[in-house]
């Protein structure tokens, strides 16, 4: 199957992850353009190492700084067709012993801010009549673990937003999706497998990069543009099993 | 460039209205029936096409009531509170807003040229 683009201007947040890079690659074998965000030196590294082309108009995004939104605008200045929400950092700790300050800060990045962005690029699409938002959540928002209490609400939270956007710009040619992905073999999932001991129990219950980059490009196809205002699951049936 | 016949374009767009039929005295959401949406996509048509920051609170003077009522709480005259937060606007049309306000929604399509107006005053065109 052919994959069609109405757009061609994609938006990667949190590009320099394997997922960010892997999507752009297929992104770029598309012929769409690509635009990779990193939050770190050592993000805008692995953008150079594995899509150097992209490197240099990489721009520096960390949520939890409101100003570093202004550095997307050259980016959305030039339109943006596509946006594949991959940032978030994680944060484990019991709510129950959250501080204040950890509260305010991490829900100001990761839902406050996040909706301002969302904003500003909605409102370029809702120019060109055309976007489509894809949100990569966790199957942690539905099924936390102790201690993911943070990540999970955000998540959930973001995945409102995302739905929220959709029903309310779906008539103006905007769509939006989020997908809640189980435990993926590579970051953070990779270092939980081995600090958990689990990738011999989880077996054939993980994700590899290729499979969510190759599915992310599908849902950013026009094929799958009916996908909108709703939360699709990608975890190998992980969290099917009334016991893992 | 004419900002009413700019913004009568655009808004006639959008609302899907001849655009002869939209006077600068014509209230947008009492007589054109614009919605939240529609309101919205005006917003962002008038940033694109002429070229200017919007902020829809002060464009559609979205915050009218709340900032009347804190002018209430806080005993300072209305009109000043107003003219505080929506200065492309004149003493004339904010003393105009507060008698019309009990019939409903004052946003006019003079307001929004006050606002484009007043923007690009103020950005230095």
């Amino acid at each position: 199957m052919n994959l069609r683009f109405t757009g061609n201007k994609a938006l990667i947040l949190g590009g320099s992850s394997a997922m960010g890079l892997a999507l752009a690659e297929l992104l770029l074998a598309e012929g769409l353009t690509v635009t990779l965000t990193h939050s770190s030196p050592k993000g805008l590294a692995a953008i150079a190492q594995r899509c150097p082309d992209l490197a240099q108009a990489s721009p520096s995004l960390d949520l939890a700084d409101l100003t570093s939104l202004d550095r997307l605008e050259p980016c959305l200045n030039c339109g943006v067709d596509y946006l594949v929400d991959l940032a978030q950092a994680d944060h484990e700790g019991l709510l129950a012993a959250a501080s204040e300050e950890g509260v305010r800060t991490y829900f100001e990045s990761h839902v406050t801010n996040r909706l301002l962005l969302l904003k500003a690029v909605t409102r370029g699409m809702l120019y060109r009549g055309f976007g489509r938002l894809l949100h990569v959540s966790s199957a942690a928002a539905a099924l936390p673990a102790p201690g993911q209490g943070f990540y999970a609400a955000a998540k959930r939270a973001a995945e409102s937003c995302y739905l929220g956007l959709g029903l309310e710009l779906g008539e103006r040619g905007i769509t939006s999706l989020s997908l809640r992905l189980g435990v993926v073999d590579a970051g953070r999932g990779g270092r939980f497998l081995d600090r958990q001991g689990l990738r011999k129990a989880l077996a054939g219950k993980t994700l590899t990069v290729e499979q969510v980059a190759s599915t992310l490009l599908f849902l950013l196809s026009d094929q799958s543009l009916a996908f909108t205002c709703t939360t699709l699951t990608m975890d190998a049936g992980l969290t099917a099993r009334k016991y893992v | 460039m004419n900002m009413f016949l700019a913004i009568r374009s655009i808004l006639g767009e959008i609302l899907d209205l001849d655009p002869e039929k939209i006077l600068e005295q014509t209230y947008l959401i009492r007589e054109l029936n614009a919605e939240s949406i529609d309101l919205l996509e005006i917003g962002v048509a008038i940033q694109h096409r002429l070229d200017i920051p919007v902020h829809d609170d002060l464009l559609f003077l979205k915050n009218l009531r709340t900032l009347l009522l804190r002018a209430e709480l806080s005993k300072c005259p209305p009109i000043g509170v107003l003219a505080r937060e929506y200065p492309h606007l004149s003493q004339e049309r904010l003393a105009q807003i507060l008698i019309d306000l009990p019939q409903g929604p004052v946003l006019r399509v003079s307001d929004l040229v006050a606002y484009v107006c007043w923007t690009r005053k103020d950005q230095g065109d």
